[in-house]
């Protein structure tokens, strides 16, 4: 029996994001997203039989994964103790000390501060008879995460983390504008940018860029009076529209890397 | 020269891998540094990008003035546009990663715009 609205949930997240690829693996965690819903979503979104290796800098952990279970903790580095016991190890709900510590080895390699990456090979060994494996909502309820938690979208993010910094801002969700300002000239010019010329400015550049699933920032100086610096952003969806002063730029650049680049 | 001015600027920042002498009124990219290895249909984007931010002169796309400096950001690429004061209608364009360190670079890349400007 299919799922229809979990296989939709996942096309739209395939068609929405575009991979970002370091040393020849996917980064699956930045910012926005914990390494342990990431390394949890990227279980739940592998149905053939696989070796999955997530790397945290040095770190790594390598499981053998199928049908969205986890059959077996494979290999991890040494940095992550007390995990010889458990490798190669069939899991299943029966043999809840290993279910438990493998859980501990997966909870202690999310605990890393650097972004994770997933390399995903096909799985070499045989099928054994008593790989049922456990599944990642078991997994997800012993580590307390919710899978299904919404979680926020990057640039309704970013415009509450550098709130701050903007001497404008409009910010632009379903459809809808809404606004705050310390400089209500610069919010008026924003909102005739938004009128006047933000539409066919965004759909020129995506077509220039050749990029529109991508997330944008576009920064101008000089482009404005009374503002230092006027912006844009978007992706997934949503879109921001602000002018900040030179001097906190840095901050801005800062936070929007973290959150949209990996 | 105008491919040693690029040339040395790309020298001292190795995260920007792509550094090009713009024509903004014919929309043509006239040089790049010796080592960018970018397809000439990605210049031409390049190019167009380049009007499309910083604009031709009095029509500006974005905001009420035709700006100076442009910054745009992917996911995992950086790109610089620099209009030269002294000529409009001179652009230096730039792709890097994210690790270009704009504070250091956007003085040089200005001072490098200016001499080529200048001097072309």
């Amino acid at each position: 029996m299919t799922n229809d609205p979990e296989i939709l949930k996942k096309l739209t997240i395939l068609a929405s994001e575009k991979a970002v690829f370091r040393d020849g693996a996917r980064v699956i965690s930045n910012n926005l997203i914990a390494p342990l819903s990431a390394v949890l979503d990227e279980i739940d979104n592998t149905t053939l039989r696989r070796k999955l290796t997530f790397r945290a800098q040095d770190t790594f952990l390598s499981l053998l994964v199928a049908g969205r279970r986890v059959l077996s903790l494979v290999d991890t580095s040494d940095d992550l103790e007390n995990s010889a016991p458990y490798l190669n190890v069939p899991l299943s709900r029966d043999d809840s000390e290993t279910f438990e510590a493998v859980a501990s080895i997966l909870f202690n390699f999310a605990d890393q501060k650097s972004s994770v990456s997933v390399e995903s090979l096909p799985a070499e060994t045989a099928v054994g008879r008593n790989e049922i494996g456990i599944s990642v909502g078991r997994l997800a309820q012993l580590l307390e995460v919710d899978l299904d938690e919404e979680r926020p979208k990057p640039v309704q993010h970013f415009v509450e983390t550098c709130g701050d910094a903007f001497a404008a801002c409009l910010f632009e969700t379903d459809g809808l504008w809404n606004s705050q300002a310390k400089d209500t000239i610069m919010l008026a010019k924003l909102q005739k940018i938004a009128d006047q010329q933000w539409p066919k400015f965004r759909n020129q550049y995506e077509n220039c860029t050749q990029a529109s699933t991508q997330p944008h920032l576009v920064v101008l100086e000089g482009g404005a009076e009374h503002s230092d610096l006027i912006a844009a952003t978007w992706a997934q969806g949503e879109a921001t529209l602000f002018a900040c002063a030179t001097k906190d730029f840095d901050h801005i650049h800062k936070v929007w890397r973290g959150l949209f680049t990996f | 020269m105008v491919s040693d001015e690029l040339d040395a600027l790309r020298g001292q920042f190795s995260a920007c891998k792509t550094i090009a002498f713009a024509d903004l009124s014919t929309g043509m990219i006239l040089m790049t540094n010796g080592d960018a290895s970018v397809e000439r249909n990605s210049l031409d984007r390049l190019c167009t990008e380049a009007a499309l931010l910083l604009s031709k002169i009095g029509q500006p796309q974005f905001g009420d003035l035709d700006a100076n400096t442009a910054i745009a950001g992917m996911q995992n690429q950086i790109r610089v546009f620099l209009r030269a004061p002294s000529e409009p209608n001179d652009a230096l364009c730039c792709i890097g990663t994210h690790e270009l360190d704009l504070a250091a670079f956007l003085p040089q890349a200005r001072a490098c715009l200016q001499r080529i400007s200048e001097n072309g």
